[in-house]
């Protein structure tokens, strides 16, 4: 898993540096209203972002859906009572017995 | 270790060649002020990100007649993005990430550490955009167990989550689909909605000892419940204003330990908002907010048979409220601001599957962060905080009737949170 992490990574830049540099650009990145305008770019992209995140508020407790620098943005509260039965997680975070 | 050296090394090489520039790269979160870089991703069809952090936490927790504890975990999580249009209709999102940790407790007399890799996960999004009015996304995600869930001894310590952001070093594989659907009201206006459900695998964890039967083994065998959540949001963004308002409904089905029903969660409800104003080009500020509730839970009470659950008679969730505050200043190729957080987890609680009383908890976070951006490609974050949090001394209540002799201590925990960060987009 490890090292296929790193073989992605190349295929990845590889894909991206084999798109041609005169490549057009899409005139509404993010899709259109039902009006035909084109739709905020970043908003949108933020916004099916979070709800992806939100519909897997469980997904992993080590690996979320979001990339390192994003955690301050997009971290979910962690189901504590949870994390007390699968790990047995202190709730006086040390050795210390309530 | 090498791996993580093998990302940073293909960033910084491909970052020396890139022109330089005056605006910061960053990953993509509201809110933005209007003319910010993220944008210019979209001049081209596919783009790449890189992404590491390096991460450094301490805590001290201190109670009356108790020794003190202390924790300290290296983390450093790192994934990268590709997302990309093959066609005007249709865009795709893939997303890797992992990390390894280096985390020790111990309080004089006892100590628990670890040393790898954690889980990793794999997600592919694809998004339909040939209609007016409507995007529809489906996404799958893979958690893969290259972590670790069994130590060796039922005792081992981990660190606070509350605190250092790992929950845990490991669990299962977990296989999580999602559909949604972005409904654009207006080109700055998006309703959004989503449903998701996760699928929690099978793994082994420390038992009690070496009993015999169900649970009582020194390795149990743990299926978690799987979740269903259902997710609405709206967001606006335009000019110097952003906003944000989300809620979330989640179930669960039971969890088992050696085939056993061992508990069922309640159902949980979550809200949350987030307000976002640039006052000029160069200033701008971020507060968000949110709450979350969880039902009581089906527990299993010890003098039952094994297998019966039955609705606990206190709840041992606690309600969590978080609020966050962020300012940012930038300045050609440097951004700085001041950062303050804090979370309340409410109410003391019993726990009956680990027979500990909850205190109520208070934690502040608060320091800085700063931005670099070398060009337009590469850029560094570094981070800053200090934590402090209180575990109250506060007896069980029924009906605002506290219970005698149900006290804890008070409990007091400080630490440091350093972080630097790396994002190299393509």
């Amino acid at each position: 898993m490890r090292s296929s992490l790193c073989i992605l990574s190349g295929v990845a830049v590889l894909l991206a540096l084999m798109t041609p540099a005169s490549a057009q650009a899409p005139s509404c990145p993010e899709g259109k209203t039902l009006s035909g305008e084109c739709v905020n770019p970043t908003l949108a992209r933020v916004m099916r972002k979070q709800a992806i995140i939100a519909a897997q508020p469980k997904f992993s407790y080590t690996a979320p859906l979001y990339l390192p620098s994003e955690s301050r943005f997009y971290a979910l509260s962690r189901d504590y009572h949870e994390l007390r039965v699968f790990y047995g997680s202190p709730p006086c975070g040390g050795t210390v017995v309530c | 270790m090498r791996r993580v050296v093998c990302g940073f090394a293909f960033a910084l090489m491909a970052g020396v060649t890139a022109p330089a520039f005056a605006q910061l790269p960053t990953t993509e979160q509201l809110p933005l002020p209007a003319g910010s870089t993220a944008a210019q991703s979209f001049d081209k069809r596919w783009d790449v990100i890189f992404n590491g952090e390096s991460r450094y936490t301490f805590s001290k927790t201190t109670r009356d007649g108790s020794p003190d504890s202390r924790t300290r975990m290296f983390y450093t999580p790192f994934g990268f993005q590709l997302n990309g249009k093959p066609t005007d209709d249709f865009k795709v999102e893939f997303t890797a990430r992992s990390g390894r940790v280096d985390a020790r407790t111990w309080n004089g007399t006892t100590a628990s550490s670890y040393v790898g890799f954690l889980d990793s996960s794999l997600s592919l999004t694809t998004t339909y955009l040939g209609w007016n009015g409507v995007q529809p996304f489906a996404s799958l995600a893979v958690n893969l167990p290259t972590g670790k869930t069994v130590f060796g001894t039922p005792t081992f310590q981990m660190p606070d989550p509350d605190f250092f952001e790992v929950g845990g070093f490991g669990e299962g594989l977990n296989i999580g689909p999602t559909v949604g659907v972005n409904i654009p009201v207006m080109p700055n206006l998006i309703l959004t909605f989503s449903g998701g459900f996760t699928s929690r695998g099978q793994f082994d964890r420390d038992g009690p000892g070496s009993g015999i039967g169900p649970m009582l083994g020194p390795i149990q065998r743990f299926n978690p419940g799987d979740v269903w959540t259902f997710n609405s949001a709206l967001g606006y963004q335009a000019g110097a204003w952003s906003v944000q308002l989300a809620a979330s409904h989640s179930q669960e089905t039971t969890t088992t330990v050696d085939g056993v029903a061992f508990y069922r969660a309640g159902k949980r409800y979550s809200v949350s908002g987030s307000a976002g104003y640039a006052w000029n080009a160069n200033l701008s500020s971020k507060i968000s907010a949110s709450f979350s509730h969880t039902n009581k839970n089906d527990i299993h009470p010890s003098v039952f048979p094994l297998g019966i659950l039955v609705l606990e008679a206190f709840n041992s969730n606690t309600n969590v409220t978080t609020v966050g505050f962020d300012t940012t200043y930038k300045q050609g190729s440097f951004a700085i601001g001041p950062t303050l957080s804090f979370l309340y987890r409410d109410h003391n609680g019993y726990d009956p599957t680990t027979f500990q009383f909850v205190p109520a908890k208070t934690k502040w976070q608060g320091g800085g962060t700063a931005q670099y951006a070398v060009n337009e490609k590469l850029s560094f974050n570094g981070r800053v905080e200090y934590i402090w949090a209180t575990f109250d001394s506060q007896p069980i209540k029924i009906n605002v009737v506290p219970i005698p002799g149900s006290n804890v201590p008070p409990i007091y925990t400080t630490g440091w949170l350093f972080s630097l960060a790396a994002v190299l987009k393509l």
